[in-house]
C-alpha cells in the first residue's frame, strides 16, 4: 500500500514539475520587467450581442520584445528580417521564449499566427484570431448608447515583475479599426487601451491590458420602435377622455383596454430588450405610462364624471374651465415629459 | 362686456409675461449656477493635471539628482574619474546604467571635466570626449564653477531631459561634474495613467538642430511653429490641438477648453523653462470633455422642462381663475 502511494506522489511530483518543463525559460540577460508591446488591428465585427452580452469579430494582436538571445547578422544570413508562418511559426514559437498572453474573454474559433525576427533581436509575433469575445455592455443610454467592447489581452504565467505591456507610437499606430469592420446598426468610432493588472490566485499581480472597440448604437430605428407603440397605446383612451362626449363606463373601458395594452407592451419589450437595466428609457416610459394611466382613470371618476362634479362643485363654470384647460395641457405635459426623458438618456449621462 | 373683456385681455397681457419671466429667470438662474459647478469642475480637474506635471517635473529632478549622487560618491568611480580611465567607469556602470535606461527612463549619463568639458558619455562612449558644452550648457557650466549641484530642465546633444547634475570630488580635490537625463516619457505617461490626458512635450526646433546633433531628426509633421515634439503618449491626438497658436503662447501655466470639429477638450499648457529660465517649449495635455458637455445640456433640458412646467400650471389656473370668477359669470348677461 505504502509503496503505491509513494509510487503515485512520485508519479504526482513529477507531472507538476513538468508541468512547463517543455517551455524556454525567460531570456536571462534581459532587464525586468521585459517589455512586450501590444498593437491590435480590428479586421471586423460580424455580430454584436447585447442580449448574450458578448460579440464576435476578427483581429490581429501583435506582440512586440526584444530577446537579444536571437540577434543575427543581416549581411551573414542574406535578410534583414526571419519571417515564419503558419506550421513554421508554430515551430518557431515553440523554440523561443514568448511572453504567453491570452485572450482572457475569448471563445477563439480560428488563429493563424506569423513570427518576424529583426537582426537586434527583436521578434514580433501576430496572431490572427476569430473569435467569440464576452463583454460587459452598458445599457443604462439605450438607444443611445456607446458601447466600449473589451478584448482583454492577459499574462496568466509571467507576473509584473517578469513582463510589462506596454504601447509606444509604433504599437499606436499599428493599432486601428479596419475600414471592413462596418455594422448595421452601430458605428465604429474609435480603439482605446487601457493597461491594468489582475490579482492572481497566488496573490502576484499579473499584467493586463484591454483594448477596447468603441461603437455608438443607431437609435433612430430602435426609438421609433419604443415610442410609436407607447403613444398609440396612450392615444385612443386620452381622445375618449378628454374630447369625446362619453360616458364614465365607456371611458374606464377604454383605460382598462389601455392598461393591459399597457401591460402587453412592457412584457414585448422585456422580451425585446431584456439586458436593458431597470433605469432605461423603456422602463421610464411604462412609469410614465403607468402614471399617466392612473391620473387620467382618477380623473375620469371625478372631474370628468358630470354626477360627481354636479355634487361637488358650486359654481358652475370652475369644472367646465378645467376640463377646457386641462384638454391642451395634459397630452402637452406627456409629451413634454418623455421628449425631456429621451433628451436626458440622449446625453449619456451615466458616462 | 367690451370692458370685462379688455380687462380680461388686460389681466392676461399682465400675468402670463409675468409668470413666463419668473419661469425664465428661476431656469435662467438654475443654468448658471450649473455652469458655475460645471466650470469648477473642468478647472480643478485642469489644475490637478496642472500641479501634477510639474510635480512629476520636479519629481524626476530630484531621482536624476538622486541617481547622481550615488554615483558622485562611489570611490571606485572618483578613482577612475581621477585617473582618466574611461574604461574602468564604464566596466563599472554600464550595466546598471543600461536597466536604468531600459526600465527607469534613464536617457543620460555623461561626465564633465570643468568648465564644461565633456569626459565621457555613458550611452554614447565614443562620442564626444572633450568637447566644449559651455556655449549650450548652463548648468554644466554654472555646477563647474559653483561647485554646486544642479537640477533643471535643458537641451543638450542627446536633447531635451530633465537633468540632475552633481560633483566629483576627492581627498585631493575637485574632480568634476556628473550629470544623469531623465527622458520625459516617465512624466508623460504618469500624466496619462493618473488623468487620462493625453500628453506631449515640445522643444525649440532651433535649439534642437542647434544643439542636439547625437539624435536624429523627427518626421516634418512633428515640428509645429518651430516647435519640436519630442515624446507623447499618442501623437494622433496631440497634433490635433498643438496649433502653432497654442505652442507659441506657452509662456505661463495656461488651462484652458476649446472646441475642435464639435468635440469639447480641455487642455493644460506647461512651459518649460531651463536653467537661466528661457522658454525652451512645453508639454501640452489634452483630455476629452464631452461629458461636462453633456451635464450642462442635461442641467439646461431639465431647468427649460420645469420652467416650461411651471408656466403651462400657474398660467393655467390663472386663466381657470379668470374665466371662472370674470369672464363666464357675465356671459348669460349676453
Amino acid at each position: 500500500m505504502m509503496r503505491r502511494l509513494s509510487i503515485l506522489f512520485l508519479l504526482l511530483w513529477l507531472s507538476s514539475g513538468s508541468l512547463y518543463a517543455d517551455e524556454v525559460r525567460i531570456p536571462e540577460n534581459a532587464s525586468r520587467p521585459i517589455k512586450i508591446g501590444v498593437a491590435v488591428a480590428v479586421n471586423s465585427i460580424s455580430k454584436v450581442n447585447d442580449q448574450a452580452g458578448n460579440f464576435e469579430g476578427s483581429l490581429d494582436l501583435q506582440l512586440r520584445w526584444k530577446d537579444t538571445g536571437l540577434a543575427f547578422d543581416f549581411r551573414e544570413m542574406g535578410t534583414n528580417r526571419m519571417e515564419f508562418t503558419r506550421d513554421a511559426a508554430t515551430k518557431k514559437l515553440a523554440s523561443i521564449w514568448a511572453p504567453a498572453l491570452t485572450l482572457a474573454n475569448a471563445t477563439i474559433q480560428s488563429m493563424e499566427q506569423g513570427i518576424f525576427i529583426y537582426p537586434d533581436g527583436t521578434v514580433v509575433l501576430i496572431q490572427r484570431v476569430k473569435g467569440i469575445f464576452d463583454t460587459k455592455y452598458r445599457l443604462g443610454a439605450f438607444p443611445f448608447d456607446t458601447q466600449e467592447l473589451a478584448v482583454r489581452i492577459v499574462s496568466e504565467r509571467y507576473d509584473t515583475n517578469q513582463i510589462m505591456l506596454t504601447q509606444d507610437q509604433d504599437d499606436i499606430n499599428d493599432s486601428k479599426l479596419g475600414k471592413n469592420v462596418r455594422l448595421s446598426a452601430w458605428q465604429p468610432k474609435r480603439l482605446k487601451f487601457i493597461t491594468s493588472r489582475t490579482r492572481g490566485w497566488n496573490g502576484q499581480y499579473f499584467p493586463e491590458i484591454q483594448a477596447q472597440i468603441v461603437l455608438t448604437r443607431l437609435p433612430f430605428a430602435h426609438l421609433l420602435s419604443i415610442l410609436m407603440p407607447f403613444f398609440l397605446v396612450m392615444l385612443i383612451p386620452t381622445i375618449a377622455t378628454l374630447y369625446a362626449k362619453l360616458d364614465l363606463e365607456k371611458r374606464l373601458g377604454f383605460w382598462s383596454s389601455s392598461i393591459l395594452a399597457l401591460i402587453a407592451l412592457s412584457f414585448t419589450y422585456a422580451a425585446r430588450y431584456a439586458m436593458l437595466p431597470s433605469d432605461s428609457i423603456v422602463m421610464q416610459l411604462i412609469i410614465i405610462g403607468s402614471g399617466y394611466q392612473i391620473v387620467m382613470i382618477i380623473l375620469s371618476v371625478t372631474l370628468f364624471n358630470t354626477q360627481n362634479t354636479d355634487r361637488g362643485f358650486s359654481n358652475p363654470f370652475i369644472v367646465p374651465e378645467i376640463i377646457t384647460y386641462l384638454r391642451w395641457a395634459i397630452p402637452l405635459v406627456l409629451i413634454g415629459l418623455v421628449l425631456t426623458r429621451v433628451i436626458l438618456t440622449s446625453l449619456h449621462l451615466e458616462d | 362686456m367690451k370692458i370685462l373683456l379688455s380687462q380680461y385681455r388686460k389681466i392676461l397681457l399682465v400675468v402670463i409675461p409675468a409668470t413666463l419671466l419668473m419661469a425664465g429667470i428661476s431656469a435662467y438662474s438654475s443654468i448658471i449656477s450649473h455652469q458655475h459647478v460645471f466650470e469648477g469642475c473642468k478647472q480643478r480637474e485642469l489644475l490637478t493635471t496642472s500641479t501634477l506635471i510639474q510635480n512629476d517635473l520636479q519629481e524626476q529632478m530630484n531621482k536624476a539628482a538622486a541617481r547622481a549622487s550615488i554615483v558622485v560618491n562611489l570611490p571606485a568611480i572618483k578613482e577612475a574619474f581621477r585617473a582618466g580611465d574611461r574604461e574602468q567607469i564604464l566596466a563599472r556602470l554600464l550595466p546598471s546604467f543600461l536597466i536604468q535606461r531600459d526600465r527607469y527612463g534613464v536617457s543620460e549619463g555623461q561626465f564633465h571635466t570643468a568648465p564644461a568639458t565633456s569626459f565621457l558619455r555613458i550611452y554614447a562612449p565614443e562620442d564626444g570626449h572633450g568637447e566644449d558644452l559651455s556655449g549650450f550648457r548652463e548648468m554644466v557650466v554654472s555646477t563647474n564653477k559653483e561647485h554646486e549641484p544642479r537640477k533643471g530642465v535643458e537641451i543638450g546633444r542627446r536633447g531635451l531631459s530633465i537633468r540632475g547634475i552633481d560633483l566629483l570630488k576627492d581627498a585631493d580635490g575637485y574632480i568634476g561634474s556628473f550629470e544623469i537625463g531623465m527622458s520625459f516619457n516617465t512624466v508623460l505617461e504618469n500624466v496619462k495613467k493618473n488623468t487620462g490626458f493625453e500628453a506631449g512635450a515640445f522643444a525649440n526646433e532651433d535649439m534642437m538642430t542647434r544643439i542636439a546633433t547625437l539624435i536624429s531628426k523627427p518626421d516634418n509633421e512633428r515640428i509645429i511653429a518651430g516647435f519640436r515634439n519630442v515624446e507623447a503618449t499618442d501623437w494622433n491626438v496631440i497634433k490635433a490641438i498643438a496649433t502653432p497658436e497654442l505652442l507659441t503662447s506657452a509662456t505661463e501655466v495656461r488651462m484652458e477648453t476649446k472646441n475642435i470639429a464639435g468635440t469639447d477638450y480641455g487642455i493644460v499648457i506647461v512651459p518649460l523653462l531651463d536653467y537661466k529660465g528661457s522658454n525652451i517649449g512645453s508639454i501640452i495635455a489634452v483630455q476629452v470633455f464631452d461629458a461636462y458637455r453633456n451635464q450642462m445640456t442635461a442641467a439646461i433640458v431639465n431647468a427649460i422642462a420645469f420652467a416650461l412646467l411651471q408656466v403651462l400650471v400657474l398660467a393655467g389656473i390663472i386663466v381657470v381663475m379668470i374665466n371662472v370668477m370674470f369672464v363666464r359669470p357675465t356671459e348669460p348677461l349676453k
